[in-house]
């Protein structure tokens, strides 16, 4: 049905305005998800504006008085605010350092299984903690870590009274490690995905020159799914800010406050616990302030070392 | 054909999520306001008739259906229909500043803080009651002068009930039968406390050979009643405040709160505290509870109430046939003044109040007028005389069991403005040992004094648990970390709280 939209008719949009036209179903496909983000992520952002006020539930956000930085002063001075700052960052960069890798190697690992019958098996088998929720797995470990009846404890022998879980040195290893083990089956999809594409004919070159299966991997797998390594490194980074709210919410005991309290669970506790929607809100703001710088610079980082980057 | 198929498919989609879209901004157009005509079916549909449709929100300990007897009684009696919608306990205060923030405003509310009722009554959110007393005499008669006092705001008015329960509820309770098995007296000093102590966790009482059972069992590392009665010896008490020579103290930094820390600290070296002690969930602990592998420990006295049927007693005796719990006494030591546990304060640990901007307030106030009645009372905390229990010589004697009482809902905490009815309850040794624990206890030194600063003690309050965990469990040295605790306690605003606490204090007196 080519109905040629070319003409004076449509001559007043101009090119870009012609592309639209032509894909206008698409657009229109598009349309929800746009009407969503409007609604639920940008208009709530004027929200925000309690960071500056003195916000009382009764008197509404308009009527609550101005208070410009006093939110942020009492913030930056908040003896507990650089600790949880830290432990952000470090749980954070621990799972993006231990974790991040993860899907790569596995996704090579299972690519090369031979057997597909077994491949699925083990895929589905990978993918399944990620559809139990942190509550769940949360009973899980409280089970598993404990004093008394614990696996873990008996194999750690007498060294520890108590729980595993109840100890500063341990307790962001377990949050990594439980972490990895539960996103790292999901986190394969897109690099299967992406393996697939490379072209076959380019491992039986290798092979022909002589390359055995490691020299394959680092010289044709990888290169080839660089970049949406990159591309899913931004987007990894962006969310550094984000270190888990549901399972150090789970996880958190009063013993290991000072090295689990993140950013997310001490808005929750003190924001919307002790009703202090202001100094929560500046905190918040802090956090998306960082978030957007971190995102900006590793997008910048990649267009530098020459790959796409996000935008 | 192709490109009509996308064209229809990608217009149908968009439109039928337009559409649900549109239900989730509508909102509460849809489900509540057509309950009217659930009501009683003998009622005439006339407009004086028509049941007034009340909704609560209330804190729970467990998922509750509120269609009982006791809930159907209140509906019938005040022609209203009751909506109650309740929260665990643990999540109350979030759940509660969520819902008064909203637009959608119950009728009836629990109040689990002094500081959300301050903030509430200070916002105009809450009704002033004493106003309607002189019109609902069974709510004026409810508390007596001196409860009503210590309920009284500042301008004058009184906001919220409170409920009415025992001022102690927890007691040292030691395993009867193991201290039998083991020949062992119940304590009086701090010191045959700790052998006691040692040997329920360390001679096998329950006998199967394996290091299962403790002195102390506690939930999420609280430490407010669980050592209390270490800290009692010693003569203070944790997060607690206590008059010293005229003047008002809190007990987290006294030095005789050292003291305790570092007896308890080697109680919890030498494995006679449970460690998930810190870990436990309220459910976790409460399943301990009646497994029954804690010794020597504080605990509800309703575990030795032969007719507490369906939380405490009955669960433990089915798991331990055997099994039975003896209080014990207030434990000294040399050198030091014993004093008694804590209070739960004359304001109560549980207040109800009305949402001043209920369109429904002649209903409320009829339903807490009749939640009053001595007549609702013992409905409420025992049922109907003859069907569930009996009186004899002025003693209660409950004979239904707990499915039954479930379903008649005593004590399901949904206008929780219970008082002690008059009968003796049948337990005289239940009876005899709350009665005692609350003569020995101290209740505090601010007893219902409402002062905004005391807003910020809960955030003092978790950094003190914090702090004396680490000291317990052995990763802070407790020479010289008390120390440095205390200072960073002041510097965190306990010295403001102290000064202001004692202001207060004093313009009191006068």
């Amino acid at each position: 049905m080519g109905i040629n939209y070319n003409r004076t008719r449509t001559g007043s949009l101009g090119a870009a305005g012609k592309k639209v036209l032509r894909d206008r179903y698409l657009y229109i496909l598009l349309l929800p998800g746009i009407i969503y983000f409007i609604l639920f992520c940008y208009l709530p952002m004027g929200g925000l504006v309690i960071a500056f006020k003195k916000f009382n539930i009764f008197t509404g956000v308009i009527n609550s008085p101005w208070v410009g930085f006093d939110n942020f002063k009492k913030v930056f001075s908040y003896p507990d605010f650089w600790g949880i700052l830290r432990n952000t960052l470090f749980i954070s960069f621990y799972k993006i350092i231990f974790g991040f890798p993860v899907p790569i190697i596995l996704s090579i690992l299972l690519n090369e299984i031979k057997n597909s019958r077994f491949k699925k098996i083990a895929q589905s088998v990978m993918y399944l903690p990620h559809f139990i929720s942190w509550v769940i797995i949360g009973s899980m470990m409280l089970s598993l870590f404990s004093a008394s009846h614990g696996v873990v404890n008996l194999l750690f022998g007498e060294h520890i009274i108590g729980s595993l879980l109840a100890s500063r040195r341990y307790f962001r290893s377990i949050l990594v490690i439980s972490s990895i083990w539960k996103t790292s089956g999901w986190g394969t999809i897109i690099y299967l995905a992406a393996l697939s594409q490379i072209d076959p004919s380019l491992y039986e070159a290798a092979i022909v020159d002589g390359a055995n299966k490691l020299k394959q991997v680092w010289y044709i797998t990888i290169p080839s799914i660089t970049g949406i390594i990159v591309l899913l490194l931004i987007l990894r980074i962006g969310q550094l800010m984000n270190a888990g709210f549901e399972q150090v919410m789970v996880l958190q005991n009063p013993l290991v406050m000072e090295v689990s309290e993140i950013f997310d669970t001490y808005v929750y506790r003190v924001g919307l616990g002790r009703g202090e929607y202001s100094f929560t809100s500046a905190v918040d703001f802090f956090k998306s302030v960082v978030a957007l710088i971190l995102i900006v610079s590793a997008d910048r980082f990649s267009k530098m070392i020459g790959e796409e980057g996000l935008f | 054909m192709g490109k009509r198929i996308i064209r229809c498919t990608a217009l149908f989609i968009v439109f039928s999520m337009i559409f649900l879209l549109s239900f989730g901004c509508a909102g509460n157009t849809g489900g509540t306001s057509d309950s009217q005509n659930t009501g009683t079916g003998t009622q005439k549909p006339t407009e004086a008739e028509k049941p007034t449709v009340l909704k609560l929100l209330v804190g729970a300990w467990r998922a509750t259906d509120y269609k009982t007897l006791t809930t159907d009684l209140i509906q019938e009696n005040t022609n209203t229909i009751l909506e109650v919608s309740s929260v665990p306990f643990a999540d109350y205060v979030t759940k509660l500043n969520v819902v008064m923030a909203s637009s959608d405003y119950p009728d009836i509310i629990n109040i689990t803080q002094d500081a959300q009722e301050l903030t509430f009554a200070e916002a105009g959110m809450l009704l002033p009651l004493n106003n309607y007393f002189d019109k609902y005499t069974n709510l004026a008669a409810v508390r007596n002068d001196t409860v009503w006092k210590a309920m009284t705001h500042k301008d004058g008015n009184i906001y919220a009930i409170p409920i009415g329960a025992d001022p102690v509820q927890r007691c040292l309770l030691y395993r009867g039968d193991w201290l039998k098995k083991l020949s062992l007296d119940v304590p009086a000093t701090l010191d045959e406390y700790y052998d006691v102590a040692y040997a329920v966790s360390h001679q096998d009482p329950d006998g199967n050979n394996e290091k299962d059972t403790y002195a102390i069992i506690g939930q999420l590392g609280d430490i407010a009643f669980t050592f209390d009665h270490i800290f009692a010896a010693f003569g203070v008490q944790a997060s607690y405040w206590l008059e010293r020579d005229g003047k008002v103290v809190n007990g987290t930094v006294m030095p005789e709160a050292k003291e305790a820390l570092k007896f308890i600290n080697k109680m919890y070296m030498n494995k006679l505290i449970d460690p998930e002690f810190v870990t436990d969930n309220p459910d976790r602990y409460k399943n301990k509870t009646y497994e029954g592998i804690a010794g020597a420990f504080v605990f509800f006295t309703h575990v030795i109430d032969v007719n507490n049927n369906d939380n405490h007693y009955k669960p433990f005796k089915d798991r331990n046939p055997n099994g039975e719990y003896i209080a014990g006494e207030l434990l000294e030591t040399p050198g030091y003044n014993k004093i008694g546990f804590r209070t739960l304060g004359g304001r109560g640990w549980l207040k109800t109040g009305v949402v001043s901007k209920s369109p429904n307030i002649d209903a409320v106030l009829r339903v807490l007028d009749y939640v009053a009645t001595e007549e609702y009372q013992t409905i409420y905390s025992y049922g109907i005389e003859g069907e569930h229990f009996t009186v004899e010589n002025g003693i209660v004697n409950v004979t239904a069991d707990a499915d039954t009482l479930a379903s008649v809902g005593t004590n399901l905490f949904a206008i929780p403005i219970i008082r002690t009815v008059r009968y003796e309850h049948a337990s005289m040794h239940y009876r005899d040992t709350l009665k005692k624990w609350a003569d020995s206890a101290l209740p505090s030194a601010i007893d219902g004094m409402l002062l905004p600063e005391l807003n910020e003690s809960d955030l003092l309050d978790s950094f003190t648990k914090e702090q004396y965990l680490k000291m317990i469990v052995g990763e802070t040295p407790i020479d010289g970390g008390f120390e440095s605790f205390v200072t960073e306690w002041n510097n965190r605003g306990g010295k403001e709280l102290v000064d202001a606490v004692n202001r207060e204090y004093e313009s009191r007196k006068n």
